[in-house]
């Protein structure tokens, strides 16, 4: 079975290595997956494309058995197949790569690749010989030149990217999940990872693709499946398909050219917050920009742009090599959140379960955990007015949960969101930072936390958001940036702003 | 779908949370000791005397200071293992200076060394950020052995009148029918409460345990609340070896070495206080110490030896933890 792909019959069963059937799945508060058919055929690679949140890594987890679907049937060869666990998944011959790659860093690359299926002598003891030699003929195979007994730890991500695959050649894999692949990749190394994926299918592997860089997908891949807030909107021929059609279906296009921009509701005020050339090593590198009283400014681009990184910097989290930040006009130093917050900035994190929260105490212990001075009088804590606070901040916020006392731990996602949003508005910070504010949020809460964002900025704030989220990025942003391998590469004022003009700034470093 | 708070019932539910709100976690080892009040005053006429009660209350009351302290370290998500050799050195330097210069120094320099070794432990835990418990295996260790070089060894006995009665009296001393430990231990426990519950220091506590991460992130200043939390845990630690030693009116190199300070451990996981950090609190701990006080009495009083005693307390320990594992699961 060579030859290109694309040439199957649909009745042809053989040829369908994977088959999902209305596939549910729910979160609480989120809907992940609503009814969403997929289907993989021998030798194809095969685009799986979405917004942040629209349900593509759920499906991906579900195929790999990490999570169990609510509803709907998965079919390996036309046969019906239960996945309880990423064993059988294995069994199955799935064998998904994550973006963060799951090597284990302290071994060599021989002994990754065999992990967990090591070659023994007769005396039980590891075939080392033998080891070594398979192992060259998988890294062989995947046209790698990395030396069987390197450390992982010492390879790039692209090289580790490698084993990966040789790893999953190494247990006959039928099925290979790619999960953005190139997001850290150099374009030569993404080139050469490009030619490998064609050889890989050419030898009858099928691959499912996930990559938010659109340019990669027509040269790539044979078909597309477009995933939005948890539905699939439909599988196309890639040859069907050219980028604005992609774009729109990936945004919701309607809804765009419903609302173009330019949503200029409050006159700008002084500047709060600049950045003037801030630069830190690999991260991003000459950056400035102003954030006045009043605004939204919208700052875009891809994952590994460097845009978490700057929002950090910003906080204090992190300190910049080059370059100063000046809090109301004047230069200060941030060397710790700390100072940060001392200088009215507040960072509302992508990874709100790990930054933003402390899942195990209580509600109203989180809303006031940066603001505690408040509530303090001659040394003691005034709970009744702490607790008076939480509500006004719960019922201001419209944060559903039975009980302040509440682990908040227990709120869904947009609660969860909002409740990292009153902790900071709670104290006097006027400058806001918010990374990927809608990101594992339904939505339902999305709009609640958009108008949540505008209040604060009518209120006389600045907001700083990072997305990249098109949709987000054109509904709420006064102002976008589009940030490009560390770059500030355009500028958008968002009125009548074209989407198309906004994807090609952000994948290619500039507007067509 | 959980429903809104709205604004009638908030007012009740404040005053009721705030006077009555019962911690889940109590209810395991309440009910344990109920249980065991029940038990031992059946099978021994003496368990429920006035004097065995009064002296599980005198006898336990360094258990409940040290136990109070060490809540703190484990509220954070760590632990300190020198309190046992913070007693033993508390005691010899107590004694040795009261030998020549009478109670008043040898307080002041006994509490003093106490306090001295607990800052070093919170520095190199919270500036120098080791692992809490490298540092106070470290220092376990250190301090054990300064107590035996100190003392050359032996224990310091002898020491003068009148300065010995006044050391007495607050190991082994009463004001009226309570025993004067038994109030020192209720005082810090109240302090440590009231310190853990009502101030920001308290809360920060809670917050470094919860997420360290997160605390950083919301400006609290981890690395201070690192160095108070070893203080409050050592500083505890100083006083529960002054009256130890008072007790034994004697200055005694070993007198931590023994398994006091896993029973200090032991009795906060007992009470429910969960070994990750940012759950728990200082009543839980009070439980916890009584739990195994009176466990221990009244197998005592039964003539069950020590070493079957030992294998209880253990089970005691595994037993509440998983108690109250299943108990968060159903939440």
């Amino acid at each position: 079975m060579t030859g290109a792909v694309g040439h199957w019959s649909t009745d042809d069963k053989q040829a369908r290595i994977l088959q999902v059937l209305g596939l549910c799945k729910t979160f609480p508060g989120v809907v992940a997956l609503d009814n969403v058919d997929f289907e993989l055929r021998r030798g194809e690679v095969h685009a799986l494309l979405g917004a942040n949140g629209a349900g593509k890594s759920t499906l991906i987890k579900i195929i790999a058995g990490l999570y169990q679907a609510d509803a709907g049937e998965i079919r390996i060869n036309g046969r019906h197949v239960a996945i309880r666990d990423t064993q059988t998944a294995k069994d199955l011959g799935i064998c998904v790569i994550y973006q963060d790659l799951a090597l284990a860093p302290n071994l060599s690359v021989a002994e990754n690749l065999f992990l967990g299926r090591e070659l023994l002598t007769p005396l039980g003891l590891i075939d080392w010989r033998r080891t070594k030699a398979k192992a060259q003929r998988l890294l062989d195979r995947v046209g790698a030149d990395i030396a069987t007994e390197a450390m992982v730890s010492n390879l790039s991500i692209a090289r580790r990217q490698l084993v990966e695959i040789a790893k999953a050649l190494g247990v006959d894999a039928k099925l290979l999940i790619l999960d953005e692949p190139t997001a850290s990749l150099s374009r030569g190394e993404a080139e050469k990872l490009f030619a490998l994926v064609r050889r890989l299918a050419q030898s009858g592997v099928g691959i499912v693709y996930v990559s938010h860089r659109l340019e990669e997908i027509a040269p790539l891949v044979d078909r597309v499946t477009v995933l939005r807030d948890g539905k699939s909107v439909g599988t196309y021929p890639v040859k069907q398909l050219d980028r604005e059609k992609i774009v729109a279906l990936i945004t919701g296009h309607e809804r765009i050219w419903a609302q173009p921009g330019g949503k200029r509701e409050t006159a700008l005020g002084e500047p709060l917050l600049e950045l003037r050339h801030l630069g830190r090593n690999e991260e991003f590198h000459d950056i400035s920009l102003t954030l006045r009283r009043g605004e939204i400014l919208v700052l875009t681009g891809l994952v590994g742009a460097g845009r978490t990184e700057l929002l950090e910097t910003v906080f204090g989290v992190r300190i910049a090599d080059t370059g100063e930040i000046h809090v109301g006009g004047r230069p200060v130093t941030l060397s710790s959140p700390r100072d940060a917050i001392r200088s009215g900035i507040a960072l509302i994190p992508e990874d709100r379960r790990r930054q933003g929260l402390a899942v195990v105490m209580p509600v109203f212990e989180n809303i006031t955990l940066a603001s505690l001075a408040r509530f303090v009088h001659r040394g003691v804590l005034r709970l009744g007015q702490e607790l008076q606070h939480a509500h006004r901040m719960l019922k201001a916020l419209a944060i559903k949960t039975s009980s302040p006392f509440r682990p908040a731990g227990s709120l869904s996602g947009g609660n969860q969101q909002k409740l990292v949003v009153a902790k900071w508005l709670s104290t006097s910070a006027d400058i806001f930072l918010l990374d990927e504010p809608t990101q594992g949020v339904d939505v339902g809460a999305k709009e609640e936390i958009y108008r949540l964002i505008r209040d604060i900025a009518a209120s006389g704030k600045g907001v700083l958001v990072v997305s990249s989220d098109l949709e987000e990025v054109l509904e709420i942003g006064h102002r976008i940036l589009a940030i490009h391998q560390g770059r500030i590469v355009e500028e958008f004022v968002n009125r009548d702003l074209e989407p198309s003009r906004l994807m090609d700034a952000i994948t290619h470093g500039r507007a067509v | 779908m959980t429903g809104w708070v709205t604004d009638s019932t908030i007012g009740r539910r404040r005053r009721s949370a705030l006077l009555g709100r019962v911690d889940p976690a109590t209810v395991g080892p309440s009910i344990a000791l109920v249980v065991m009040f029940a038990v031992f005053s059946i099978l021994s006429p003496y368990f429920l005397t006035r004097n065995n009660l009064t002296n599980v209350l005198m006898q336990s009351a360094p258990l409940l200071i040290l136990a109070t302290g060490q809540t703190y370290a484990l509220l954070m998500g760590g632990l300190d293992l020198s309190q046992g050799s913070i007693i033993s050195l508390v005691s010899v330097v107590t004694a040795g200076v009261l030998l020549r210069h009478g109670i008043v120094l040898g307080a002041v320099a006994g509490l003093g060394t106490g306090f001295v070794i607990s800052l070093v432990n919170g520095l190199l835990i919270g500036r120098a950020r080791i692992q809490p418990f490298i540092v106070t295996l470290g220092t376990l260790y250190m301090v054990a052995g300064a107590a035996m070089v100190y003392s050359g060894g032996s224990s310091i006995f002898g020491l003068p009148k009148p300065d010995v009665d006044y050391f007495f009296w607050f190991g082994g001393g009463f004001i009226g029918p309570i025993p004067v430990p038994t109030l020192i231990a209720i005082a810090l426990i109240a302090i440590a409460h009231v310190i853990l519950t009502r101030t920001r220091f308290g809360r920060h506590v809670y917050a470094v345990g919860g997420s360290e991460t997160v605390a950083v992130m919301s400006g609290v200043d981890v690395g201070r609340v690192k160095i108070l939390i070893y203080i409050v845990s050592g500083g505890y630690a100083s006083i529960a070896g002054f009256l130890m030693s008072g007790r034994v009116i004697s200055g005694q190199p070993l007198l931590g070495a023994g398994d006091i300070l896993l029973q200090s451990i032991g009795a906060v996981i007992i009470g429910g206080t969960s070994v990750f950090g940012g759950q728990g609190g200082v009543l839980r701990t009070v439980l916890g110490v009584l739990v195994v006080a009176f466990m221990v009495n009244g197998l005592n009083l039964l003539a069950i030896d020590t070493f079957a005693q030992q294998v209880i307390v253990g089970a005691i320990i595994i037993l509440s933890v998983w108690v109250n594992s299943l108990r968060r699961r159903r939440m």
